[in-house]
């Protein structure tokens, strides 16, 4: 951003010219402040994009090395939620850059109503991602932790010998290698592709336990696989099965058992949305900001830079979620 | 495109400039077209979600973005009217991700043998080591 002195329009010093107000002092002209500000913000917006990448490139390695994990966890989330959220913050990308449009032809009010309208879009997708997060929350869907039982379900009241351990462990991977196999061969759209990773499992009967929401809930007695850190059992929790209805028909069905080791998908998926999130509410104090200073009548022509360099950050914030959307919520089932 | 042009002041796009303004003004009509395209490919990545291209759903999916991303960094972000020294940043950033992701790709890809249990015939399971007489 750039500094505004607050030093009146004659300082004193020896420059013959007039300087405006809002130019500083170490600037010659305008558009050389402009310039400098606009080199400034991109180089500032550059960080922004080095930063997520972090997160995209542990998305990327996990989801390399576990494309079933992203194809089974992904049905978790709603795809419309998803779409909603990004035609709101593409419209809210365009009355940005309108705005911007009016604050550089010095239509204050438009420009107010302008901003305005991007910081009412803002707060949307927040509430959007709020209903989210509370389905998440209901269902214990939470990033990994002793609060998250959905992860972690609470031993049977009997512990298992551990051959019926053993036989359990064998007969997962004999399911999962039969699912990985038909769907190899007959791109696992035949009736008999879905009816074939329930058989082998061996359980040793089901318990019940009390759900978060005081709901009786059936449960296999027989612990997770002791294969990694922490997973999913393959017969824990069947009726939290996922909206196929968002993929239509009976996608679900494609899927097999639950992987191993789903919590990651949705630390990351937390993680990067909750970041996303911070800089959407970062955004809209920027706006209030600039939507302010607009009001008051501080910019014109030939000073609006405020309202531009956070118009570039708000299309930023855009621009991430335009990778998000598809990366998280559209993986589809065909891995 | 006039990559010197910067206060562009005879853009054949400016017809309200202002004597004194700086920088580009992108005009309305163009604006909504814009907004219109990413309505539009928005719509599209849903619906290619909904069809089975294999593998190549992931290539469709980032190919939209990047679709989209074009249209907001080049139209919204004005990036197409502005010095080309911010593009030469905003490229050398994308270049710097590219590394960092495709190296890391490559990385992970190398030691994936030894850190999957099913693509590694060598090593046993955990359960069947545990329970493997002391040598």
């Amino acid at each position: 951003m750039t500094t505004i002195t607050t030093e009146p329009a004659s300082h004193g010093d020896d420059h013959g010219h007039d300087h405006p107000k809002f130019l500083a002092h170490h600037f010659e002209t305008p558009q050389q402040q402009f310039d400098s500000g606009k080199l400034g913000i991109w180089l500032f917006l550059t960080t922004e994009i080095l930063l997520f990448s972090g997160l995209f490139c542990a998305y990327s390695v996990y989801r390399a090395n576990h494309p079933e994990i992203f194809a089974y966890a992904h049905l978790y989330l709603n795809k419309w939620y998803g779409a909603l959220n990004t035609i709101v913050l593409i419209f809210s990308s365009f009355t940005m850059a309108w705005g911007v449009r009016a604050s550089q032809l010095g239509q204050k009010k438009l420009c107010v109503g302008l901003l305005g309208i991007t910081f009412a879009c803002g707060i949307v997708f927040m509430c959007v991602k709020a209903v989210e997060y509370h389905d998440k929350w209901r269902e214990q869907i939470l990033p990994p932790g002793p609060h998250s039982d959905w992860y972690n379900p609470p031993k049977g009241p009997e512990e298992p010998k551990e051959n019926a351990l053993e036989a359990k462990i064998s007969a997962d991977e004999t399911a999962r290698n039969k699912v990985a196999g038909e769907a190899a061969l007959a791109g696992s759209s035949t009736p008999a592709a879905s009816s074939a990773p329930a058989a082998p499992i061996i359980f040793t009967g089901p318990t019940t336990r009390l759900a978060s929401d005081g709901v009786l809930v059936e449960q296999s007695a027989v612990p997770k696989a002791q294969i990694g850190p922490t997973g999913i059992d393959s017969t824990w929790n069947r009726e939290h099965a996922p909206n196929s209805a968002a993929l239509g028909g009976s996608s679900a069905e494609h899927v097999g058992p639950e992987p191993y080791n789903t919590h990651i998908f949705f630390s990351i998926y937390f993680l990067m949305t909750g970041l996303h999130g911070l800089h959407v509410l970062a955004g809209m104090s920027l706006i209030a900001w600039v939507m302010y200073r607009t009001h008051r009548g501080d910019f014109s022509p030939a000073y609006f830079s405020p309202v531009d360099f956070v118009g570039l950050y708000w299309h930023i914030v855009d621009l991430i979620w335009i990778f998000l959307f598809p990366l998280l919520y559209l993986i589809g089932n065909s891995q | 495109m006039n990559p010197y042009q910067t206060a562009s002041m005879n853009s054949p796009h400016d017809v309200h400039d202002a004597p004194h303004g700086v920088g580009h003004i992108v005009p309305l009509s163009l604006l909504l077209k814009v907004f219109g395209g990413l309505v539009f490919l928005t719509v599209l990545t849903v619906a290619a979600s909904l069809v089975n291209f294999g593998e190549f759903n992931l290539v469709v999916a980032l190919a939209i973005a990047v679709v989209k991303a074009s249209l907001v960094v080049l139209f919204f972000m004005h990036l197409r009217w502005d010095k080309p020294f911010i593009s030469i940043i905003f490229i050398g950033c994308l270049i710097f991700v590219g590394l960092f992701i495709s190296l890391a790709l490559l990385d992970s890809g190398q030691y994936r043998s030894s850190v999957i249990k099913q693509e590694a015939p060598g090593i046993k399971d955990h359960h069947t080591l545990l329970k493997a007489p002391p040598q």
